[in-house]
């Protein structure tokens, strides 16, 4: 039987070359791609982010359109558990009306106080309000992509933090969007310390939300519940942010738990922090800091 | 000139559900690092239909939807993309055999080019220092992969009619594309 096959058409004889020629390039074409992003990364993902940038407007129609349908989804789903939910939000309610007259007292002596020691806020310390866009993550990295760029004035290396503790850290910046690679991605470390012992340590993410700490001293003294915070080391994160408490992995690991919210994730902030020292040049590995009068 | 449209209208909705598959991606519902891959919707669907109807996916519409992924889901630029249409290829030679025999055939066909272009995909990532998930993930992704295959294929053939036709059938279709 005579099998007519498409596309390759065999009925000239120099189509099937050419195309196969035509394969072969592209083929080419990308692994040299591949191997430019390999050489020189941070050109190609400046290009990326811009890239992104270009697509992300014609993505979030479609990105909004599945919220809404998850949503609805969602809101089927839990309207079966509204009652139990009502009633425990009533008690809920109760607990936090104590709560709430402890905050208003602690609130005016805090103003009191601030009042006597005449405090003024660091403007260096101010934060920009983002949306979160898109969940780009994959098991090779686990980044998000929020609303703000460089248009709203966000530099590379910025941390980001939800309304409980730290997210991540913005890496590349494009004009209206950035990427924040996330606590949990296996290149992000964050120098910590435990709040109540001062014992320094690493947070590595492993691709899990309770990613271990690496400590720099005795690990004995630390208690499982303790809070850890950024150091401030490194200079990437201000100091004495929350990133989660501490706790016995089953595999005997010290790890986090996180404190941000990755369940339900819908804003962040991303703060304005001081840059560190960028060394442009090759001359330059030695930032040039000694004061005058000393003999060089 | 009415197979001419419906050669058009099936490529423009093999690219809408490719968006589509994109996009359910992109949703930011969760944040927590699952513990089981996602399967690799985008390669099941171009693998079902290369197989079926080959004319209708030309290789630079594989190039694309590969290089869009990349680019929007952060992975290493080019790789992927190139094994993909190395894959693809792969598939298109042996459509006629696929399409003859049994749909076991072309399971294994598909299973076979998928797991090869992951492998070598992590192994050429490590060769070039970039770090790889935990070799569990990429084997459950590709078990994944395989599992969801025929569940693509049946849906392909029922929704969207991409059926093997019958020899002459594409033989008409292509003279015209």
């Amino acid at each position: 039987m005579e099998v007519r096959t498409g596309g390759e058409g065999d009925r000239t004889g120099y189509r099937r070359p050419i195309r196969t020629l035509l394969v072969s390039l592209t083929v080419l074409a990308a692994l040299a791609l591949f191997f430019l992003w390999r050489i020189d990364g941070p050109r190609t993902e400046r290009i990326r982010a811009e890239l992104v940038d270009t697509l992300m407007p014609v993505m979030e129609f479609g990105i909004s359109a599945g919220q809404v349908a998850a949503e609805v989804f969602y809101g089927f789903r839990s309207l079966s558990q509204l009652n139990e939910r009502a009633a425990d939000l009533e008690l809920e309610v109760e607990r936090l009306r104590v709560w709430q007259e402890v905050a208003r007292r602690l609130e005016r002596e805090n103003a009191k106080l601030r009042r006597l020691v005449n405090l003024q806020a660091n403007p260096a310390f101010s934060a920009i309000s983002a949306e979160i866009l898109a969940d780009t993550r994959s098991h090779y990295r686990n980044s998000v992509l929020i609303n703000v760029g460089s248009e709203n004035g966000v530099r590379d290396g910025w941390p980001a933090i939800d309304g409980l503790g730290v997210f991540g850290r913005v890496t590349g910046v494009g004009r209206t969007t950035s990427r924040v690679l996330l606590i949990t991605d296996t290149s992000s470390r964050i120098p910590v310390k435990m709040q109540s012992s001062g014992i320094r340590g690493l947070v590595i993410g492993d691709n899990t939300v309770n990613p271990p700490i690496e400590l720099t001293s005795d690990t004995s003294k630390i208690q499982p519940g303790e809070r850890v915070e950024t150091s401030g080391e490194g200079g990437v994160f201000p100091p004495d942010l929350l990133i989660g408490t501490v706790a016995l992995g089953p595999d005997d690991r010290l790890r986090v738990m996180l404190a941000a919210d990755y369940r339900n994730p819908d804003y962040v902030s991303v703060i304005r922090s001081r840059s560190p020292e960028t060394i442009d040049s090759v001359g330059e590995l030695i930032v040039d800091a000694a004061p005058d009068g000393i003999a060089r | 000139m009415a197979e001419l449209l419906g050669t058009w209208l099936l490529r423009f909705t093999f690219v809408v559900i490719l968006l589509v598959v994109i996009t359910m991606g992109l949703l930011p519902l969760n944040l927590v690092p699952g513990s089981f891959p996602a399967p690799d919707f985008m390669f099941c669907m171009i693998g079902a239909w290369i197989i079926r109807r080959p004319a209708l996916i030309p290789v630079y519409l594989v190039a694309a939807s590969a290089l869009l992924a990349e680019i929007l889901f952060y992975y290493p630029l080019g790789l992927w993309t190139a094994l993909v249409i190395l894959a693809s290829e792969l598939l298109r030679s042996n459509m006629r055999r696929a399409r003859y025999l049994p749909f076991t055939f072309e399971w294994a066909l598909f299973s076979l080019s998928y797991a090869v272009a992951v492998i070598l995909y992590n192994f050429i990532l490590t060769l070039a220092f970039v770090t790889i998930p935990e070799v569990r993930l990429v084997l459950l992704k590709i078990l994944f992969t395989i599992l969801a295959y025929p569940v693509v294929v049946v849906l392909s053939n029922t929704v969207f009619q991409v059926r093997k036709g019958r020899p002459t059938d594409d033989g008409i279709i292509i003279e015209q594309a």
